[in-house]
């Protein structure tokens, strides 16, 4: 470690004084760089392999990029398995979670943070506790009052039970934001005529915007990650989420990774793109969410 | 009626807006929670699930796992995995967050491209690795063999040690940026003006980072280390799809263990007192994390 490790804003005063300033800092981005490389092989690991060849995935020598290029595992498994039909069905399932996660948490957030209510501690305490429950540990007997509901093989199923961990995600992570807007707004907008509600949807909502989307994309992404809630609970093809086929893919005998490496590909390829459009206010919201401030 | 809502309008109208997420969560969780607690001193199975009614049979539901079932041996796999993921992935993280906060160009865009190990679902982490902890042709014993590291390839998910091996390495690549973000908001939150009182009073580098950054950073270290507990307490896609509790129920954790006898035997009853042992452990880990957030004031 250098010792000008914790000044954030080295003045360039400081950097003349220590001439191997300069030299560490190349030293610190190639380092970094290499982390990073290591950490993200992984992932592109598979995106190359789902342009090689069936014969060459497993083919010695190992080849780091497809000698053959081909969309072959593509062309192949993607017809095969209805990917455009399991997109929807991702689709409305993470859409219809972070539907409900908005509406009720939001809310939520904003109540706790803005009103004083002597429930408020345990209400709270709630919500963070809600947040460490195991799927496993609900999945028993969720799937038992469905089977009552008779809500198996139903897109409500998934996404009820998604939105129990986006809600409590949400207030978590929106409430600090909405404790940072001065109350005065919430005032003059009342005075102005406003009740309670419509200040909370025409002022408050639309000042807390940044802070929601961030909340809503994270949520959004829980919901497209789901693999467990959306197979145990739907078990008819017809409502088959992405990942449902890579898993299905998986679990034969002689797994077809040649399929499995296009379809994953499919399957992370929006969200990393949401991610890298957001990074920047995600990064923030999650520490913020989940430390103190 | 009329002076009670006057004078309690305030708290009523953020009930308003608090209580509907609140009962859908009780209602979604809450319910299930005790409706878990109760099949599990039932006879609930395939056989019975659409009976109106269940038979009572007190503890030997959990009385038979822990007996004739594999509930001790899973609780010890579920407490060895937890225990190593989180050594590893706290000292990675921590590393990498120090690292990462110094003032060098490529720090803060690095740290966000790290997180997308974070957000790439569980599910396709898990067949990464599994693809790449193959015995033939494995990327990872490619590498090893080829840099002399092993004689021969390891059959890494054949044998049940060096399975649970091929799942922390796995658990903890997931977790490693995730520990590093909120170590690096805690890092953050230190004040530049203690550093730099302690510059002038001769502490050097190592001498700052153990009396000064360590000791300040507690409260996000305390925090990092129970989440990291309680969700790696309950793993289970990465499990389930990279070794299914095998070889031999090696690798079964508390949480795939459950999901088996619901899902894979259907045994409910049996399901359902296994995930409550799951319940029980993560209640008490909870607990502590709550009583130190009250602590700090979090709330």
């Amino acid at each position: 470690m250098n010792a000008q490790a914790h000044v954030q804003s080295p003045s360039p005063h400081a950097a003349r004084r220590r001439p191997g300033v300069k030299a560490s800092k190349v030293v610190m981005n190639v380092a970094a760089v290499l982390i990073a490389a290591l950490m993200l092989f992984p992932i592109l690991w598979i995106v190359l392999n789902s342009f090689k060849p069936e014969a060459e995935i497993f083919a010695q020598p190992i080849t780091l990029l497809p000698k053959t290029f081909t969309l072959e595992s593509y062309t192949k498994h993607l017809g095969a398995n209805d990917v455009f039909g399991c997109f929807k069905n991702t689709l409305i399932v993470s859409l219809g979670a972070l539907a409900l996660g908005l509406v009720l948490g939001v809310p939520s957030a904003y109540g706790l943070a803005r009103y004083r209510m002597r429930t408020a501690k345990l209400v709270m305490l709630l919500f963070l506790i809600s947040q460490m429950m195991p799927a496993s540990l609900t999945l028993t007997p969720l799937y038992l009052i469905y089977v009552k509901l008779n809500l198996l093989n139903n897109y409500l199923g998934p996404m009820l039970a998604i939105a129990t961990i986006s809600i409590p995600f949400i207030v978590v992570t929106t409430r600090p934001f909405f404790l940072s807007l001065p109350k005065e707004l919430d005032n003059a907008a009342r005075i102005d005529g406003c009740n309670a509600f419509t200040a909370f949807w025409r002022i408050m909502l639309p000042i807390a915007k940044p802070g929601l989307v961030t909340a809503g994309v994270l949520a959004f992404i829980f919901g497209w990650n789901d693999l467990i809630y959306s197979i145990t609970f739907n078990t008819k093809a017809a409502f088959k989420p992405l990942l449902g086929i890579v898993f299905n893919l998986m679990r034969h005998e002689g797994v077809k990774w040649s399929g499995v490496m296009a379809l994953a590909t499919v399957a992370i390829l929006p969200i990393v793109a949401l991610f890298l459009a957001m990074q920047d206010q995600i990064v923030g919201g999650l520490a913020a969410g989940a430390v103190k401030e | 009626m009329r002076k009670f809502f006057a004078r309690n309008r305030e708290p009523l109208t953020g009930a308003l807006f608090v209580y509907p997420g609140l009962i859908f969560i009780l209602l979604m969780i809450g319910y299930p929670v005790v409706y878990n607690f109760i099949i599990s001193f039932k006879d609930v199975d395939v056989m019975t699930v659409r009976n109106a009614t269940h038979e009572s049979v007190g503890l030997a539901n959990y009385l038979s796992l822990w007996n004739e079932g594999i509930l001790p041996q899973v609780m010890v796999q579920t407490f060895t995995f937890t225990f190593w993921c989180i050594v590893f992935q706290f000292a990675f993280g921590l590393l990498l967050a120090v690292f990462l906060n110094q003032d060098f160009k490529t720090a803060k865009p690095i740290r966000g491209l790290l997180l997308i190990v974070w957000v790439v679902p569980m599910t396709v982490s898990a067949l990464i690795w599994k693809f790449m902890f193959q015995t033939n042709g494995g990327l990872i014993n490619v590498a090893l063999t080829g840099l002399g590291l092993a004689n021969q390839p390891v059959e890494w998910l054949i044998n049940g040690s060096t399975a649970m091996a091929a799942l922390i390495i796995t658990n903890c690549w997931v977790g490693i940026p995730f520990n590093m973000i909120l170590l690096t908001a805690g890092l953050q939150n230190i004040p530049e003006d203690v550093y730099e009182s302690a510059s002038i009073d001769g502490a050097n580098t190592i001498q700052r980072f153990f009396r000064i950054t360590m000791p300040m950073l507690r409260p996000a270290i305390m925090s990092v280390l129970i989440l990291g507990v309680i969700y790696t307490f309950k793993v289970f896609d990465l499990v389930y799809i990279m070794t299914s509790g095998g070889p031999m129920n090696q690798t079964e954790l508390l949480s795939t263990y459950a999901y088996r006898l619901s899902f894979g035997e259907y045994q409910f009853s049996a399901g359902a007192a296994a995930s409550n042992v799951l319940f029980l452990c993560l209640l008490a880990v909870a607990a502590i994390y709550l009583a130190l957030v009250r602590k700090d004031e979090v709330m």
